[in-house]
């Protein structure tokens, strides 16, 4: 080892000894760089010391503002005589007395004459002094020019005061003074021109050998950027060559030293501090790597400063790492928007409770929660609303459930190691699984059915409507439930199952529903259509039947109900309320609507032009009415057709109403004020009354066919459609009678004054071609 | 180079130590001691060195006053201006300096952290003159940006 440090010491050698020596031939020309800026600048501080001095001479002033050359001369000559060299300093060449206007009143006597004061040294002083103004031409200007091959300083300094009255410019030469520069380097100077010609030598330039000095350089430059002097300085280095191989012999013997003393160090520390105390850091990091609950132990350990710094750095990697580890659980655990656990958290609680729970024979309950109309939040409100909405669903769950004692303890913003440390096997959790699902896992302590009752709670809690950002809000929600072990004994099933509860409940449009295998089935087909419904809508699988709407009156069919129909590839035809729904959970119910607006009424337009004059009804959901655009989209799809709005007619439902009665009467109102007709259908199934109706802008009632089916058979119902018939005429509202299957049916109904009807005996829905074929040949043909 | 280094650091030990003998004379001098001068003073117009050129080629009767030591006013001060310390400064100083209550006055001193002529431009305003002008850049200021100073009075 001391062996190789010396050969490497010698090898390098020549190396840095070129090095070193070109640094110092670079330090010689940065001091000399330094020293040329730092002698210009003092030259141009005592020009203008001077030029301000000589002005305040009481003769100078006096001639001045008489406007006397001949004594301003006199005055600057004495000045010239007294300061022509100062100190070394400044050497002047010229004096130049202009006034405001930059005329030029006079100049020694001694400098080069000029006649004018654009022939002046330095003139451009003088063209920059000329188009000043303002203040600005109280400013002391200077510059470093070149004149005929050779360089000169001027300054110009205003005359008067603060009311300038006049110009005094100082012409010195640079050279003289840059010359002290020996002197101040205790070194030989060389100065040239640019072109070559020696201006100025130092007298010891040049004693010494050429190998024995070092010579650095520099270039002043003029204030318009050209070269105006080049240096040359002389530095004598046998002194430094006598230092550079003494430091090589001490370097050598250090560095020989060193690396013995290195060798015999290292092994000795090595043994003695190093070793164990690493020893005892790998046994921590080994157990860390067991269990990273660990990481925040310190380890204390003996040994030198390197191993006390290693393991202090150890220490305070662990405790950060811990605190990052920490961190990341939280992330990795809490749901950010609600504060509550999220799915992952529910899931490894789930699988805890799973394992504990098989051998206990503890039963306990997933309630698995959806938000029904979230979705419209989202998009009709913005998301923002839908996330403070869901925060917001998210505290009234836990807090309700925290009142209510089925939540021991404060769940909400705990970090997962609180919820891990607290939750026991007869504790409740609720976690936000994701979107507006949320869900609650509930031990069930009692054999009575708790799960039930908590699932009513939050139903009923849920109703009520929220003001947030000033929108009110009203959703409901529908609650899925699967009790261990009675549904499933593992994880995926049980969650599985609540997931198909959950479905039944939305579907029957219940709060809740508990599993029942019933759903099984149902619900898988539920599943594949759910996924092909978007396909569906663009690939053409929908179409449209017809069904024609009989005018009791005229005894003309003028009008017909279109009905969307899914011609499945596999499954043949799918009528709407098995896929209805789907596309309203799936948020695609604004498509598919604007797909049968489109359809209808292109058909209508169609017929139009064959002569047949059909106004078409459509049927609307009440999350469609739920869209403020949507009478504007209706509006752009008749524009786009170029058809009138009285061609159209929209059925509605009661429900329609019920979300939100305000922004679906706007909705009504917008719509009425279009032109288009509405509605009422499967009037008598919901809980409005007609007195209701007389708040909305409907045209029509259209009464559900439970009431019209045995009108033959029943007084009771034939009671109730001929009060319904007698109080929507009051109303003047039309009437419109469904589910008409026999001849009877529909005598009656014309002789209590129904205005329509509508139903198999008069003909089933029917593909556009069929309805025509059969409109063609009934005696209900419409009038052209 | 050596000699010069040794200068400059004679000239700031020097500085430092007149600092520090401004500095115990402050709260004695200057009632409430801040560590800079205030951003502007109420009744009393902020003006740079621009303004007061301006000021001073239209204003006949304008009187600048250099608030600083007589010791700094003959280092250099601006032309025109007269020499009224901020420690002589009283009404009857004014007085004799300013012959109407309502004509323009311009005070100055070094600059940013000297607060010679806010304390005096407040004595001026107690002494109920109306129309002051406060120079707050001074001298560092008007170096700065190249125009001229005087260094012996005429």
């Amino acid at each position: 080892m001391v062996i190789l440090s010396m050969v490497v010491v010698m090898v390098s050698w020549d190396t840095y000894r070129q090095l070193a020596y070109e640094n110092q031939r670079q330090g010689l020309s940065e001091t000399l760089h330094r020293e040329a800026l730092n002698t210009v600048e003092s030259l141009t501080e005592v020009s203008r010391d001077l030029a301000l001095n000589a002005q305040y001479s009481v003769i100078f002033r006096e001639a001045f503002i008489r406007g006397d050359s001949a004594i301003i001369q006199e005055a600057i000559d004495d000045q010239f005589r007294q300061y022509v060299i100062t100190a070394d300093l400044l050497k002047l060449v010229q004096f130049y007395v202009y006034d405001k206007n930059f005329r030029l009143l006079s100049q020694a006597s001694k400098g080069p004459q000029i006649k004018e004061a654009n022939q002046a040294i330095c003139v451009s002083l003088v063209e920059q002094g000329h188009i000043r103004s303002g203040s600005e031409r109280l400013k002391i200007i200077s510059e470093l020019c070149r004149s005929a091959g050779k360089p000169y300083l001027a300054v110009m300094v205003p005359i008067g005061g603060l009311r300038p009255i006049g110009y005094l410019q100082i012409i010195a030469d640079p050279i003289h003074s840059l010359q002290t520069i020996e002197d101040k380097l205790r070194m030989p100077v060389q100065i040239h021109l640019p072109k070559g010609e020696l201006v100025y030598q130092s007298d010891n330039w040049g004693i010494h050998s050429e190998e024995n000095i070092l010579v650095g350089n520099y270039v002043l430059i003029t204030t318009d950027g050209q070269p105006a002097l080049e240096f040359d300085v002389a530095q004598d280095v046998t002194g430094f060559r006598a230092t550079l191989n003494e430091s090589r012999n001490r370097v050598m013997v250090a560095a020989g030293s060193a690396a013995l003393v290195i060798v015999l160090l290292t092994i000795f520390v090595l043994e003695k501090t190093t070793l164990k105390p690493l020893q005892r850091l790998t046994e921590q990091l080994r157990r860390v790597g067991q269990n990273r609950k660990r990481l925040s132990e310190t380890v204390t350990v003996q040994g030198n400063t390197e191993v006390r710094a290693l393991a202090s750095m150890f220490n305070e990697m662990g405790s950060e790492l811990s605190r990052l580890y920490d961190r990341y659980e939280e992330m990795a655990y809490i749901d950010l928007l609600t504060g509550l656990p999220n799915r992952r958290f529910f899931q490894d609680c789930l699988l805890k409770i799973l394992s504990q729970s098989a051998h206990k024979k503890q039963k306990f309950t997933i309630l698995l929660l959806d938000l029904d109309g979230f979705k419209e939040i989202n998009d009709t409100l913005g998301h923002h609303v839908g996330d403070l909405f869901l925060g917001y669903v998210g505290k009234l769950l836990h807090d309700s459930l925290r009142a209510l004692g089925i939540i021991s303890f404060e769940q909400l913003n705990a970090t997962p190691s609180v919820l891990e440390n607290e939750l026991g096997i007869n504790d409740a959790m609720i976690a936000r699984l994701g979107g507006d699902e949320f869900a609650i896992l509930l031990p069930l302590l009692k054999e009575s059915d708790d799960a039930v009752a908590v699932a009513r709670c939050i139903t009923q809690m849920l109703e009520p409507a929220v003001e947030i950002e000033g929108q009110s809000i009203v959703v409901s929600g529908s609650i899925g439930i699967a009790t261990f072990p009675e549904h499933g004994i593992d994880a995926e099933t049980l969650m599985r199952r609540a997931d198909i509860a959950l479905y039944a409940a939305k579907k029957t449009k219940t709060d809740y529903a508990i599993y029942d295998p019933a759903y099984d089935q149902n619900s898988s087909e539920q599943l594949t259509l759910n996924a092909e419904l978007r396909a569906a809508i663009n690939e053409g699988q929908l179409l449209l039947h017809y069904q024609p709407k009989l005018d009791l009156v005229a005894g003309r069919v003028n009008s017909v109900e279109a009905l969307v129909r899914w011609q499945h590839p596999e499954r043949g035809l799918i009528l709407p309320d098995q896929f209805i729904n789907i596309a309203e959970q799936r948020g695609l119910i604004g498509v598919l609507t604007e797909w049968v607006l489109r359809e209808a009424l292109m058909q209508h337009k169609l017929w139009h032009k064959q002569g047949i004059n059909l106004s078409v009804a459509v049927n609307v959901s009440p999350r469609v009415l739920y869209d403020l655009h949507f009478p504007e989209k209706t509006q752009q799809i008749l524009n786009e057709l170029e058809l009138p709005s009285e061609v159209l007619q929209l059925e509605i439902t009661e429900e329609t109403t019920m979300i939100d009665p305000e922004r679906a009467l706007k909705i009504l109102h917008r719509l009425d004020e279009m032109g288009i007709l509405l509605s009422i259908d499967d009037f008598g199934t919901g809980y409005s009354s007609l007195g209701y109706l007389k708040r909305l802008p409907v045209d029509e009632i259209k009464i559900d066919k439970t009431f019209v089916m045995e009108i033959a058979e029943s007084e009771d119902d034939i009671k109730i459609v001929h009060a319904t018939i007698d109080l929507a005429h009051n109303l003047s509202l039309k009437v419109v009678a469904e589910g008409v299957e026999n001849e009877s049916t529909l005598k009656t109904l014309q002789a209590l004054g129904c205005d329509y009807a509508q139903g198999f005996f008069i003909s089933r829905p029917a593909p556009a071609p069929q309805f025509i074929e059969w409109l063609m040949q009934t005696k209900y043909k419409p009038k052209h | 180079m050596k000699e010069n280094g040794k200068a400059t650091i004679n000239a700031s030990l020097q500085l430092r130590i007149v600092a520090i003998f401004i500095l115990s004379l402050l709260p004695v001098t200057l009632p409430a001691t801040e560590s800079e001068p205030p951003e502007s003073i109420p009744n009393t117009i902020t003006i740079n060195a621009e303004e007061l050129i301006a000021i001073a080629s239209k204003t006949d009767s304008l009187v600048l006053i250099d608030a600083r030591l007589k010791t700094d006013h003959r280092q250099g001060f601006i032309e025109g201006s007269v020499s009224l310390p901020d420690t002589m400064t009283n009404c009857k100083t004014l007085n004799e300096v300013i012959e109407n209550k309502d004509q323009p006055i311009i005070f100055y001193c070094n600059g940013a952290k000297c607060k010679r002529s806010s304390h005096a431009v407040l004595i001026a305003q107690k002494c109920s003159y109306t129309n002051i002008y406060w120079f707050r850049g001074g001298i560092d200021e008007w170096n700065k940006k190249n125009y001229p100073l005087i260094r012996q009075s005429r």
